[in-house]
């Protein structure tokens, strides 16, 4: 990837402030992008740097490999500078000495990082979901939001570990002004129509909206659970992480963004889901809002979730002590 | 009673499935080696964790072997939420043998 060279490139026009409502438009632009041009992705009015954009942009890269891509800075050169100061420009090959020194994170943001997967690869998610928790919570000491954090990035690390099949990115970043974490993992994988499909039971889906809707509910994975005798070394999956996800978006202030295929859900704590046609994006992307004065106890909403699911059941005796 | 230490990789938090796996592939092994003894699992080490990572150790364990094989565990020094989690994964795998059998 280069930078400012916009010779002879399919611009792509990046709005003042990115985020995952913007998906629709920067896809519809994607779209008309003759094949085999190379790419702009044009930051110049760029003045407000989301997690979003950055992973966005770095999971576009990825699927369009071997398509030569461009990236014009913004304008503003405080938004260029956090740009370098999140590894953004690097995390694309690009070199720009930094004019300014490096502070750390100090409970405010994450740098791009990258989210490997693969079976040849040895990243753990335990360190990097609790670190990225940490980081971001705002207060080191406040313990409730760590924990809901550390939940909801575990879940969402695993979700491109079991089903991306490429290389993900995340990013996150703490506003002390509206008290809010914006949080955006994004990979450029087969996506979640084409994950599903490995279950007999979605084979006939073609939907991506069906697909996204779906994928909240309880019990819907691509890997169907097995009684019978599987490899050990083997993981199952329940189906059950983005249900938990959902959950809590619901009981707590947050908004969740999933993008796949051509579809855009949206779902905030008083509206279910709802859908909208985009045009095609190569892989999952997925934005998380977290007002964080409004999460809701930890430990209870976990226990309401089973609850709710589970009321009914006689408990099962299982001996804890 | 054999005692298998529960911990995350450099963590005290449970989150990847791949950690789960490992867990799993331990308390079976510890299983099958020692028949007729129960295994305490010390989650002393946890402070939080992932329904998926919590399902790959015990709710597959379940899904395998059926809840049978509760009556030989001991979850000992579980927090709260891992307790809620184990509950989740274990009435949810259950339920999966149920409608598997019907």
């Amino acid at each position: 990837m280069c930078v400012n060279d916009m010779e002879e490139y399919y611009i792509i026009k990046m709005p003042r402030r990115f985020d995952a409502d913007h998906l629709p438009e920067v896809l519809d632009q994607l779209s008309r992008r003759p094949s085999e041009s190379s790419l702009c992705f044009d930051l110049s009015d760029t003045t407000f740097a989301t997690p979003s954009l950055m992973t966005f942009v770095c999971s576009v890269s990825t699927s369009l490999r071997g398509t030569r891509k461009s990236i014009r800075c913004p304008t503003n050169s405080d938004v260029t500078q956090y740009l370098q100061r999140m590894d953004f420009f690097r995390m694309g090959g690009i070199e720009i000495p930094e004019e300014f020194q490096r502070h750390p994170a100090d409970g405010r943001f994450v740098e791009l990082q990258k989210v490997n997967v693969g079976e040849s690869s040895r990243q753990n998610c335990d360190k990097l979901a609790q670190d990225l928790a940490i980081t971001i919570a705002g207060d080191p000491d406040y313990l409730k939001t760590i924990e809901f954090l550390e939940f909801c990035i575990g879940e969402l690390l695993n979700n491109v570990r079991q089903h991306a099949m490429e290389n993900g990115f995340v990013c996150a970043q703490y506003y002390r002004k509206t008290d809010t974490v914006g949080l955006s993992i994004s990979d450029a994988g087969i996506g979640i129509l084409a994950s599903l499909k490995g279950n007999p039971k979605y084979h006939e889906l073609d939907s991506d909206a069906e697909a996204l809707k779906l994928s909240l509910e309880y019990n819907v994975t691509g890997k169907p659970p097995t009684t019978l005798p599987y490899r050990q070394t083997q993981t199952q999956n329940s189906g059950n992480g983005l249900f938990f996800l959902s959950r809590l978006v619901a009981k707590s202030c947050s908004q969740l963004a999933l993008c796949s295929g051509t579809c855009l859900l949206e779902q905030t704590h008083d509206r279910p889901p709802t859908t909208v046609d985009t045009s095609h994006f190569q892989g999952t992307f997925v934005e998380l809002i977290i007002k964080r004065a409004k999460i809701p106890d930890y430990e209870k909403a976990m226990e309401e979730i089973r609850k709710e699911r589970f009321g009914k059941m006689a408990a099962q005796p299982i001996r804890f002590g | 009673m054999k005692t298998i230490s529960i911990k995350g990789v450099e963590s005290n938090v449970l989150a990847s499935r791949e950690t789960g796996l490992s867990f799993r592939v331990a308390i079976e092994a510890t299983l099958q080696d020692n028949p007729g003894e129960d295994v305490l699992l010390d989650f002393s080490a946890v402070r939080n964790a992932t329904q998926s990572c919590i399902d790959e150790m015990i709710g597959v364990l379940v899904l395998r072997e059926g809840p049978g094989v509760l009556s030989r565990l001991r979850f000992h020094s579980c927090c709260p939420t891992v307790q809620h989690l184990i509950r989740f994964v274990v009435e949810d795998r259950i339920e999966f043998r149920q409608r598997s059998a019907n």
